[in-house]
C-alpha cells in the first residue's frame, strides 16, 4: 500500500473559529495513519475574496502555496471546501493555461519562487473515500454510529466547479454518503445538501445568509435528520453558531447539531466528544451523543 | 428502451389543473434521443395539452432550459438514456426561481426587466476623443476578457440555479451580471464607472453568494461567477467601496498582507463598521462562551511573509505598467 | 419529403410525392384540437403550422415537378442538365379556393451574371 502522506493545509477558519475541526483531524488522521505535514509558509487562498479583489494577486498568492507544496513532494489536503474550489480553481487555470503559468512564475521568480504547476489538492473528504478508501475506513470503525440519522451536508464548494474540482458528482455526490455509511451511520436525504449556507455574504447581506442557513437546516430537519455533517467550516460556521438566528428569522424550532467531517469519523473510531473538542458548538449535541 | 417520466404539470385556468400535480408518461427511448425529442413525442402522440418552450434544437435559441431531475439543463442538449441512467428516474419541472405560467412554461418578464437594469448596450464616449481618426482596435486580449460573456443564450439555466436569487427576488442575478461585464469589460466602453456604481448598490454585485452554480449549469460555458469577480475587481479599482461587499474584500487583502492569513475579527469590524460591530456583541458574547470569539493577537503570522508582500508589491508594480499603456 | 423531393429527384418519386401531400392534406381538413384551452396552448400554433408546413411542401413538390432540368440542389435524375434557355425563371406558386397554380417570372441580372456550379 502507498503511503498516505500529504501537505496539510487547514485553512484560516480551523486554526481559530473552528479550530475544533484542524484537532479533530489531526486525531483522526494519526489513527487512521495518514500523514499530514505542516505547511509553516502557507498563506490564505483568499476564500474567493482575493479573486474578487485582483484575478493575478489570487492565482500568484495560490501558486506560492502550490510552490510550498510542490517543495514538500506532496499533495495537498485541506479540510475546507471553499480553500479547496479556490485553490483548485487556480490549480485548475494554472495548469490549462501555460501563458498564465508563466505570468505568475515571473512573479514568483521575484520572491524567489517557483511553481511548475503539478500540484494536486484534496479534501479530507476525497482522501477518506478514495485514497484510504471506504472498505478500509469501515475497517476500522470501532464504535459505529448507528442508529444515528446523519444529513450530509455538502454545501457548494466541495462539489462545484466540477471541471476544476474533478471528483464527485455535483448532481448525485456519493462520497460523504459512502463515509457516513462505513461509520456505522443512517443517510439522511434532502434537497438542500448540495446547496449554499450563504455563509459568503455573513457580513454583507446578513439576513440572506440568516434564511439561507435555516432554509437547509429546516430542509434535514423534514427529512428526519438527528445532525448534520459538513465537510466544510464556513459551513460549520453558519449552519451552527448561526442556527438560533435561523430559529428566529424563520420561527421554527430547529436544534440540530452540526458536526465537522473529522469529529463524526472520530467518534466512530472510539474519541470521545471532547477529545473532538464538540462543547465549541453552539448548538450542543448531548441529546445525541448520550445514546 | 421504455423510460417512464414524471412531468409537473400546471394551469391556472382548468380545474384540475390549479393545484401543481405530476402526471406520468412513458416513451420509447432510442439512443441519441434526447430530453426534448421526448417531450415532442409525447405532445404529438400522447398528451398535447403538455406545453413547453421549444425552437432551435441545437442549444442556440436559450427556449427549452427545464429542471431534468432537480437540476437545469437545456432539454435540447440532454440525452435522455444517459440522464437516466445516472438518475434511475426522469422527472421535468419548470426552472426555478421563476414564476410558473403552465406545466414547463414561466413568466420570463422579470428575467428581461433584470437585462434591461444593467443597460445592455455599449457607451461609447459622446464625442470621439481628439485625434482618433481610426475605429478603436480590439486585440485579441481585449476581446478574450469579455469572451465568455457574449456566449449568453439567455436560457434563464443560471438564474434558476442561483442560490442567492432562491433567496433575495431583487437580486440582479447571474445573467444579467454577465451581461453586464461584457460591456464593462470592453475597451470601448466608456460609461463603465456609472455602471459600476449601479451595480454596487443593494442587490447589485454584492448579492452574489458564491455558490458555482451558474458557473456548473451554464450550457455554454459563460461563467456568470467569473463575470461577477471582474465586475467586482473594477468597482474596487473605480474607488467604489463604500458598501459592505467591498469592504470586506479590501479587509481580506489587507489581513493576509499583513499577516498571510485571515484575521476575523479584524474582517467583522471593516466590513460592518463600528455601529454593527456594537450590534454583533450578544452573539459575540455567545461565541465567546463557546471559545469562538476570534482574537486578532492570537494570529501569528505566516512564515515568510516577505514573499507574500513581495508578490503584493510585483502585482501592484504590473498593473499600474499596464494602466500607463494607452488604449486602442 | 426527405424520400420523395430530395435533392436528387425523379418524375416517378415527385408524382408520388404530389399524390401523397395532396392526401395529407385532405386529411388535415379534418384536424382537431386536443387541447381547447386559451391559455399557452401550443398545440395551437403547432398545428397552424403543420396546415402551412404542408401548403408550402405541396407548393415545392409541383414547382420541382413541372421544371424539367437540374439547377444546384434541385436535381433531377431524368434531366440532369441545366437550361437556361427555358428555366432561367423564378416559380411561382399562386393558391386561391384551395387549388394551385404555376406561373414563371424572368430574372433579372444585376452586376453578376448567372453561370452553372462546376464543383
Amino acid at each position: 500500500m502507498t503511503l498516505l502522506k500529504y501537505a496539510y493545509y487547514p485553512g484560516c477558519a480551523s486554526q481559530e473559529i473552528t479550530k475544533e475541526a484542524n484537532s479533530s483531524t489531526r486525531l483522526v488522521a494519526d489513527k487512521l495513519g495518514i500523514q499530514l505535514h505542516n505547511m509553516p509558509k502557507a498563506n490564505c487562498c483568499g476564500a474567493g475574496l482575493l479573486t474578487d479583489y485582483d484575478y493575478d494577486l489570487y492565482i500568484t498568492l495560490n501558486a506560492r502555496i502550490f510552490a510550498e507544496a510542490e517543495e514538500m513532494g506532496m499533495d495537498i489536503l485541506t479540510i475546507c471546501s471553499t480553500c479547496l474550489m479556490v485553490m483548485s480553481r487556480a490549480a485548475f487555470d494554472l495548469k490549462n493555461k501555460p501563458e498564465l503559468l508563466d505570468k505568475t512564475n515571473e512573479v514568483l521568480a521575484k520572491a524567489g519562487l517557483h511553481y511548475s504547476g503539478n500540484v494536486k489538492v484534496k479534501h479530507l473528504l476525497w482522501v477518506l473515500a478514495n485514497d484510504l478508501g471506504i472498505a478500509k475506513l469501515a475497517s476500522m470503525v470501532t464504535k459505529p454510529l448507528g442508529p444515528l440519522k446523519a444529513a450530509p451536508f455538502y454545501g457548494c464548494h466541495s462539489l462545484r466547479p466540477s471541471d476544476a474540482l474533478g471528483f464527485d458528482d455535483p448532481e448525485r455526490p456519493w462520497s460523504l454518503e459512502a463515509v457516513l455509511k462505513a461509520l456505522g451511520a443512517e443517510v439522511v436525504d434532502y434537497t438542500g445538501k448540495t446547496k449554499c449556507c450563504g455563509f459568503q455574504v455573513d457580513l454583507v447581506t446578513e439576513d440572506t445568509a440568516i434564511e439561507m442557513t435555516g432554509t437547509r437546516l429546516l430542509d434535514a430537519k423534514t427529512m428526519g435528520a438527528e445532525c448534520i455533517v459538513t465537510p466544510c467550516p464556513f459551513c460549520h460556521i453558519n449552519l451552527d453558531n448561526y442556527q438560533s438566528a435561523a430559529e428566529k428569522q424563520l420561527g421554527a424550532e430547529i436544534e440540530l447539531p452540526v458536526f465537522h467531517l473529522a469529529q463524526m469519523v472520530g467518534l466512530a473510531l472510539g474519541f470521545s466528544a471532547s477529545d473532538l473538542g464538540m462543547s465549541r458548538h453552539l448548538v450542543s449535541a448531548e441529546k445525541i451523543l448520550r445514546r | 428502451m421504455k423510460i417512464d417520466l414524471k412531468i409537473r404539470r400546471f394551469n391556472p385556468t382548468t380545474k384540475n389543473g390549479r393545484e401543481p400535480y405530476y402526471q406520468a408518461y412513458s416513451i420509447e427511448a432510442s439512443e441519441g434521443m434526447t430530453v426534448l425529442e421526448a417531450l415532442m413525442s409525447i405532445a404529438a402522440a400522447q398528451d398535447p395539452t403538455l406545453s413547453f418552450r421549444r425552437s432551435c434544437r441545437s442549444s442556440i435559441c436559450g427556449s427549452c432550459a427545464i429542471k431534468i431531475n432537480g437540476f437545469t439543463k437545456l432539454a435540447c442538449s440532454t440525452q435522455i438514456i444517459p440522464e437516466h441512467e445516472k438518475a434511475h428516474e426522469m422527472v421535468l419541472e419548470p426552472i426555478a426561481n421563476h414564476t410558473v405560467l403552465k406545466d414547463l412554461i414561466v413568466d420570463f418578464d422579470p428575467f428581461w426587466k433584470k437585462l434591461d437594469k444593467v443597460k445592455p448596450y455599449l457607451m461609447p464616449p459622446e464625442t470621439q476623443p481628439e485625434g482618433r481618426t481610426k475605429e478603436v482596435h480590439i486585440s485579441e486580449k481585449d476581446a478574450e476578457a469579455i469572451d465568455h460573456a457574449q456566449k449568453c443564450i439567455m436560457c434563464g439555466s443560471c438564474n434558476s440555479e442561483c442560490n442567492a436569487l432562491e433567496i433575495e427576488k431583487k437580486y440582479l442575478g447571474p445573467a444579467a451580471l454577465a451581461k453586464a461585464w461584457r460591456f464593462v469589460g470592453d475597451v470601448r466602453e466608456e460609461g463603465g464607472r456609472k455602471r459600476l456604481g449601479r451595480l454596487s448598490d443593494d442587490h447589485g454585485i454584492w448579492d452574489c453568494v458564491r455558490c458555482v452554480h451558474c458557473v456548473e449549469y451554464c450550457p455554454k460555458g459563460v461563467e456568470p461567477l467569473t463575470a461577477i469577480e471582474r465586475l467586482r475587481s473594477r468597482a474596487i479599482q473605480e474607488g467604489i467601496k463604500d458598501n459592505h461587499g467591498a469592504k470586506h474584500v479590501e479587509a481580506m487583502v489587507n489581513s493576509v498582507k499583513k499577516v498571510g492569513r485571515l484575521d476575523e475579527a479584524a474582517m467583522t469590524f471593516k466590513t460592518l463598521g463600528l455601529l454593527r460591530s456594537l450590534g454583533m456583541i450578544p452573539f459575540g458574547l455567545k461565541m465567546e462562551m463557546h471559545g469562538k470569539m476570534p482574537h486578532p493577537h492570537l494570529f501569528p503570522q505566516i512564515k515568510k511573509i516577505d514573499e507574500v508582500r513581495t508578490i503584493y508589491a510585483e502585482i501592484k508594480r504590473k498593473n499600474k505598467n499596464a494602466k500607463k499603456k494607452p488604449k486602442g | 419529403m426527405v424520400k420523395h423531393c430530395s435533392v436528387f429527384r425523379d418524375k416517378t418519386e415527385l408524382e408520388q410525392g404530389v399524390a401523397k401531400m395532396a392526401e395529407l392534406r385532405q386529411r388535415f381538413k379534418k384536424v382537431v384540437l386536443k387541447d381547447r384551452t386559451d391559455y399557452y396552448n401550443t398545440e395551437l400554433p403547432s398545428v397552424l403550422e403543420l396546415g402551412n408546413m404542408l401548403d408550402i411542401a405541396y407548393s415545392t413538390l409541383i414547382g420541382a415537378l413541372a421544371r424539367e432540368e437540374s439547377r444546384g440542389a434541385h436535381t433531377r435524375t431524368d434531366f440532369p442538365k441545366r437550361n437556361d434557355e427555358k428555366w432561367m425563371q423564378h416559380t411561382l406558386v399562386t393558391k386561391k379556393d384551395d387549388t394551385f397554380s404555376l406561373s414563371y417570372k424572368d430574372v433579372s441580372f444585376t452586376k453578376y451574371e448567372p453561370t452553372e456550379r462546376k464543383y
